[in-house]
């Protein structure tokens, strides 16, 4: 069956193309609503982030509502899964005490000490971004320097940096869609993204490209899908452990993304960059 | 299996031996605790997000004087006794910023120390007189100076101008004209400022706080002033008129300046006319015992490192309590071996070969081991982002042992030798591995701190992975081949 789809390359390449499509308007339509691609988090954007830990609140939508009331309806307000720790983020200078205050009139039982802050200036942060931009422009080029060496041919090298690129749009649009805002810390976990959703496409390249005594063309792709599902699956295990064990919300936002990307590398490189590779083998002869 | 000579192997040798160094390096050791209990602890520096602490970026107005803020900076925290502590340049888009890190102290300490430029002056008003002529003497030292007022805010001084609120220079001396009556005329004199102290007393004997009434304590400690400050105090205080009330005083207080808010106003003792003194003191009250402590030790550390030579802006600031920290160190060490045991499951289930999990797990957990080591030899700080860039590590190092278990034990008849599949998996790993290097490196240069940790680690497991681990897996792999296939 499996190889009845492989012969259809071009359906291959169509629906992923429409996946790629579909996350590429997500983040227009986000664009439109909010000016920009991502939504900017405090490390982007300046202004001032306070954590306060092992909480114990009844009622999150009032306490909410209480924060929205007294520092601003823009202030982006997180709670973790059972409401233990929450996160206040705004761009405008908030202080420790007039969180505190807020907390104590909701009732909210907290420590002290378990407050913390974080403000970032604006220059600085607009500083971080335009670094951010060039970090992952740079990361790119140099990351497609190495693919082609290694394969040294334009078509499948572009196949793998194209389902880099398609993981990370799918996992910022999911960032959008879940609230999570770009940090640097998420912004590393793109980059980290990057790295593996590469890992699975150079092993089928390679496998399609150099292993020519292991089988007939599709027997490759067969093989090398089996290995690579392995190795998505492992990663996508550790980073939801990760998930599940973590109560931090730096931890979390890292996890979640790494979890939407890889999910969508997989039809990215077993449909995208399988069909892109056969329509290529096809025209050069390859099997 | 051929255990002994498997363990013979010079790649595996050399594992243990990086092992055992990575091990020495972290220097594990218990250590018996407050509460009695034996406390693990090891060499690896802890950043801020474990720890506790604060840390903020400071810009300096003036560029060129980013290393003096530096310095200035970091002898104010010592002169307060706080030794955990970072300070470094760093260049973010060409300006140079100052990062400072205290691990266990709170925000508003570190604003406290760090806020004040420390410009300190010590000033003493005169009030002179003017006769029916608008005419007066001020004297200074040895020396006499005709004072005429000219206009409603103009005095003359030796037939120099003076406007109201303006200074000259008179003797080496700052006059400012600071008040005016009818009948007088009132010329402030800085006798020394910051540069002039020469020591700052810290001993019990001259460094001390006193209760001074109910809920209200002060602090007091002695100064040394140069020679040239003593003698411009000298010069001035030896004209001021005695207080008629108070004859053990004079009339005019000293005014202590800091950044020219005025902090303190003591009374001089008269017996300061009779010669040059070189030692003052200088006291300030406390809410409390501790408060008034605080104090002291703050403005001390203030007057010891000098002032800044340029306005700062605190940029920005992360402060993260003590618990917090330890939250995370318990939440680190549980997410990496969690990972661990869920990878191995899933390999498990993949492969239902024991002779491949447990040589998986095991060279995921050197793998770890190693990065802590290098982390705790170079004396790198490993923060949450660093947590992360582990983890990162632990799962494309699994990636490649996957890849090099699939590739040389298919079951299936394949042409190519082991050696040659070998090879082939081993390309698949060093391009993948090339490539995160290739997308960590510039990581490396971005941010001020979290970043770097994350691309540090990652780098660190890739490198470590390729070099040292990788290679070992591989002959266990090739072990476990030639058994199967005798």
């Amino acid at each position: 069956m499996f190889e009845r789809l492989l012969e259809n390359y071009k359906l291959g390449i169509l629906i992923s193309t429409i996946l790629l499509g579909i996350a590429v308007s997500a983040l227009f339509f986000h664009y439109n609503e909010t000016g920009e691609f991502v939504q900017k988090g405090l490390d982007f954007k300046g202004g001032t982030q306070i954590t306060v830990t092992n909480l114990e609140l009844s009622d999150a939508t009032a306490l909410e509502k209480a924060i929205k009331n007294s520092l601003g309806s823009e202030t982006i307000v997180k709670f973790s899964e059972n409401n233990k720790n929450i996160i206040i983020e705004s761009g405008d200078s908030i202080s420790k005490e007039g969180v505190e205050q807020i907390l104590n009139s909701q009732n909210v039982a907290f420590d002290q000490k378990n407050v913390n802050r974080v403000e970032l200036g604006a220059a600085l942060s607009s500083a971080f971004l335009n670094q951010a931009r060039k970090a992952i422009i740079i990361a790119f080029v140099a990351m497609a320097i190495v693919v082609f060496l290694t394969f040294r041919t334009i078509i499948p090298s572009f196949a793998v940096m194209l389902a880099g690129i398609s993981d990370i749009i799918v996992a910022m649009a999911g960032m959008n869609l879940l609230g999570i805002s770009l940090s640097l810390s998420t912004l590393a976990a793109l980059l980290i993204l990057i790295g593996y959703s590469i890992d699975t496409d150079i092993l089928l390249s390679t496998r399609v490209l150099k292993n020519k005594g292991s089988g007939n063309l599709n027997e490759r792709i067969i093989g090398s899908m089996k290995t690579g599902l392995t190795m998505t699956a492992a990663a996508i295990a550790a980073m939801t452990t990760l998930l599940l064990v973590s109560t931090s919300a730096v931890l979390d936002e890292i996890a979640l993304v790494i979890i939407m990307g890889l999910i969508a590398d997989m039809p990215f490189t077993w449909i995208q960059n399988v069909s892109i590779l056969k329509w290529y083998a096809k025209v050069k002869n390859i099997e | 299996m051929k255990w002994k000579k498997l363990l013979l192997e010079p790649r595996i040798i050399f594992v243990a031996i990086i092992l055992f160094l990575a091990i020495v390096a972290m220097k594990p050791a218990f250590e018996r605790s407050e509460d009695g209990t034996y406390d693990f602890k090891t060499g690896i520096k802890k950043g801020l997000d474990l720890e506790g602490g604060v840390r903020a970026l400071i810009l300096p107005q003036d560029q060129q004087y980013a290393e003096q803020v530096s310095g200035v900076l970091n002898a104010r925290i010592s002169a307060f006794g706080l030794q955990e502590k970072v300070i470094r340049l760093v260049e973010i888009e060409g300006k140079k910023y100052v990062e400072v890190e205290l691990a266990g102290s709170s925000e508003e300490q570190l604003k406290h120390l760090i806020e004040k430029q420390g410009n300190f002056d010590a000033r003493i008003s005169q009030n002179i007189l003017l006769d029916a002529d608008d005419e007066g003497i001020l004297k200074i030292g040895e020396q006499q100076h005709a004072i005429k007022r000219t206009g409603d805010n103009k005095i003359e001084i030796n037939e120099n101008m003076l406007e109201f609120n303006h200074s000259t220079e008179i003797n080496n001396i700052k006059i400012s004209f600071v008040n005016k009556t009818s009948g007088s005329v009132s010329l402030s004199a800085i006798v020394f400022d910051g540069t002039g102290i020469k020591d700052i007393f810290r001993d019990a004997q001259n460094s001390r706080v006193y209760q001074a009434g109910a809920n209200q304590w002060q602090f007091v400690f002695t100064i040394l002033l140069s020679k040239d400050a003593a003698t411009n105090f000298h010069d001035v205080v030896r004209h001021i008129s005695l207080d008629s009330q108070n004859p053990q005083y004079l009339s005019s207080n000293i005014e202590l300046y800091l950044d020219g808010s005025l902090m303190d106003s003591l009374r001089i003792g008269s017996s300061l006319q009779s010669g040059i003194q070189t030692q003052v003191q200088i006291s300030g009250p406390g809410s409390s015992q501790e408060d008034a402590a605080t104090k002291m030790k703050e403005l001390q550390s203030i007057l010891e490192s000098g002032a800044l030579p340029t306005q700062i802006e605190i940029v920005q600031t992360t402060s993260v309590s003590p618990t917090l920290g330890k939250q995370f160190v318990k939440l680190s060490i549980i997410s990496i071996f969690a990972s661990i045991l869920v990878v191995s499951l899933i390999i498990f289930i993949r492969y239902r070969d024991p002779r491949i999990v447990i040589p998986i797990i095991l060279t995921s957990v050197m793998e770890v081991i190693l990065i802590f080591g290098m982390a705790s030899l170079i004396r790198w700080t490993i923060d949450l982002a660093s947590i992360a860039g582990i983890l990162a590590a632990i799962g494309t190092g699994v990636d490649n042992q996957i890849v090099i278990a699939d590739e040389t034990l298919q079951k299936k008849k394949v042409e190519a030798s082991l050696k040659e599949r070998m090879k082939s998996a081993f390309f698949i790993i060093f391009s993948s591995s090339a490539t995160v290097a290739a997308a960590m490196l510039p990581l490396m240069t971005i941010g001020a701190g979290a970043v770097r940790g994350f691309a540090f680690t990652t780098l660190m497991g890739v490198l470590i992975g390729v070099l040292i681990t990788r290679p070992a897996f591989a002959k266990v792999v090739e072990y476990i081949k030639q058994e199967d296939s005798e």
